[in-house]
């Protein structure tokens, strides 16, 4: 009922001058006993001024504006699509007219759910305009498969690898030095590459992405990522008392705070929620888990995801909304003896039983990021494992977005022992399509060579840079690199991070969780 | 024919949402009564029809 209590002033006043008109007309009808030429002309008028009221109301929860201009653009949108305002006054006029007054049987359901249901599918036309409106306001049409085929191979692959930003602040006088001589990386690279994680600074990242679009020869921008699980400056419970309220909704405020602070401090993305299922207390990651439950950690995980990105669609709109990563797939909780990155004893039938509705949730909330686990599942390290990210997460499960391996995840398959050095590992990876390798670089010192020698395709390298441009543009990196945080640069502009009612949330939160402990609900 | 009436059924989805626009429907007659609100309570029908067609809907219904 927000909205009942915001929008009301504009609201009442276009209601009034609506009555006044209707009243009006109906006073100089009466008054005159005009012609039908006249009565024609009223009912047209009343039809227009019906279908700009439709409009206009649909616009004032949506959009900023003064009376006047609202009432214009209501008119303007009606005439300019016409046939839906065909539509919607025939369905108006049906349910809300005819139905009652020729079809008298039909009258008790229109007083029963007639109203909502014309506005429900008055709603569902208006969404077919308005969304069309509201992209092309953010100017976000890129073309992507001009980009990529733009993109030289190098540039491809380092748009695949992420690195924390002290790679970044080489001096100026271009020596390479530190972690970048030994990862074999150059400052023509370093130019070039995809996304950052790690950094919670948000002057640090614009900093970091001011310079990035002056050297990146494509002007791509940076992704900006980071660990942010319960909180990042309004600090909540951890995920496992989250998972003990039981309360989805809470859940969901708590990940709409945390993307709000997020934002303000540069991030794009964050590695939350983990749905892993735990059920080893002597695994140290538990705490990070909402529990033990197959269904409570599909409502969960799908609580956050809904907090985080918002409606489908709302990243590109909504500044103060982020892009979620699910983690870990799969089975990162069910590690032997809770010994973490070793393997998991899992059967087809107990990952599908219990694993698999904690990811699959998030997955349908349309979580735009997936994270891959360090263990092993039938002792196929999971980033290299196809059956998992190819016929489970890609296939059955149906994710269409990026995924991520989890820090220094490619290279460790050489750990595991399935691969014998950077370039066996960087194929594995390539092959079960993991787009962005962190921390690690083998995919930028083998993948040319793979692809050069024909044992990957360029086209494997092209869906993984699509998939990453799409989640940029999906975020509105091409239209504001900074993502709206240059707004706060300025003197009056007001911080949400540790507002009031962040605080406020928080503390009840936490009184409630501890009441939980001293209760003894948890065991 | 057990699919049909579970609770994570088709049929049961399409039902919640036809309870969810009942109690709509009934909010919105009562906010409707003293004529002077009708468009503070359209505006907000309009909202929230809208927001169910994303599925970011709070519950209508309590």
């Amino acid at each position: 009922m927000v909205s009942f209590k915001k929008n009301w002033q504009q609201a009442t006043i276009i209601w009034v001058f609506f009555l006044l008109f209707l009243i009006g007309e109906f006073l100089f009808i009466t008054a005159v006993h005009g012609s039908s030429v006249i009565l024609l002309s009223f009912l047209f008028m009343t039809v227009i001024a019906v279908i700009t009221l439709i409009y206009s109301f649909s616009l004032i929860s949506k959009f900023q504006n003064s009376v006047g201009i609202m009432l214009r653009n209501g008119l303007m949108l009606a005439i300019h699509n016409a046939p839906y305002s065909i539509l919607m006054l025939l369905i108006t006029g049906i349910i809300c007219l005819y139905l009652p007054i020729y079809q008298k049987w039909a009258g008790i359901l229109v007083i029963l759910l007639g109203f909502s249901t014309v506005a429900y599918a008055q709603s569902y036309l208006m969404r077919k305009i308005l969304v069309p409106l509201i992209m092309k306001e953010r100017k976000m049409r890129v073309d992507i498969q001009l980009l990529i085929k733009k993109k030289t191979l190098r540039q491809k692959i380092a748009q695949m690898t992420q690195l924390v930003p002290d790679f970044f602040d080489t001096d100026e006088s271009g020596v390479v030095t530190g972690p970048l001589a030994s990862f074999g990386i150059s400052k023509v690279d370093l130019a070039m590459i995809g996304s950052v994680l790690g950094s919670y600074d948000g002057e640090t990242l614009y900093r970091l992405q001011k310079k990035h679009m002056v050297q990146d020869p494509l002007k791509i921008p940076l992704l900006f990522m980071g660990d942010v699980i319960h909180g990042l400056k309004t600090i909540f419970p951890i995920p496992l008392a989250l998972g003990a309220t039981f309360n989805p909704e809470t859940v969901e405020k708590v990940a709409a705070i945390s993307a709000i602070e997020s934002s303000e401090a540069g991030l794009h993305v964050t590695f939350s929620p983990m749905a892993d299922l735990v059920r080893d207390i002597r695994w140290g990651r538990v705490m990070e888990s909402t529990g033990e439950d197959p269904y409570l950690n599909g409502l969960m995980s799908e609580a956050f995801v809904k907090g985080y990105q918002g409606t489908p669609g709302e990243l590109l709109i909504n500044r103060y909304k982020i892009a979620a990563t699910l983690k870990h797939f799969a089975g990162y909780g069910a590690v032997e003896a809770g010994r973490d990155y070793t393997k998991a004893e899992l059967s087809e039938h107990s990952l599908r039983e219990y694993y698999l509705s904690g990811y699959k949730a998030a997955i349908d909330a349309g979580v735009e990021l997936v994270m891959t686990a360090f263990n092993t599942v039938d002792d196929i390290p999971a980033t290299a494992n196809k059956h998992l990210m190819l016929d489970l997460l890609r296939g059955e499960l149906g994710f269409k977005g990026v995924l991520i391996s989890d820090w220094g995840a490619v290279t460790e398959l050489i750990a595991h022992g399935v691969a014998a050095d950077y370039k066996a590992a960087a194929k594995l990876a390539i092959e079960a399509r993991v787009d962005i390798e962190m921390m690690t670089p083998a995919y930028l010192q083998s993948l040319e060579d793979l692809v050069t020698t024909g044992i990957v395709s360029e086209r494997q390298i092209d869906q993984a840079v699509l998939g990453i441009l799409t989640l940029k543009e999906k975020l509105g990196l091409f239209a504001d690199p900074y993502r709206g945080y240059e707004q706060q640069l300025s003197n009056d502009y007001q911080f949400r991070t540790l507002s009031l009612p962040h605080r406020i949330q928080e503390d009840k939160l936490q009184k409630r969780v501890l009441y939980y402990l001293k209760m003894g609900f948890y065991h | 024919m057990r699919r049909l009436f579970s609770i994570d059924g088709t049929l049961y989805k399409y039902m919640m949402k036809v309870y969810d626009l009942i109690v709509l429907n009934l909010l919105l007659i009562i906010t409707c009564l003293p004529i002077v609100t009708i468009g503070a309570a359209l505006v907000a029908l309009y909202d929230v029809t809208y927001k169910m067609q994303t599925g970011y809907e709070k519950k209508v219904s309590w």
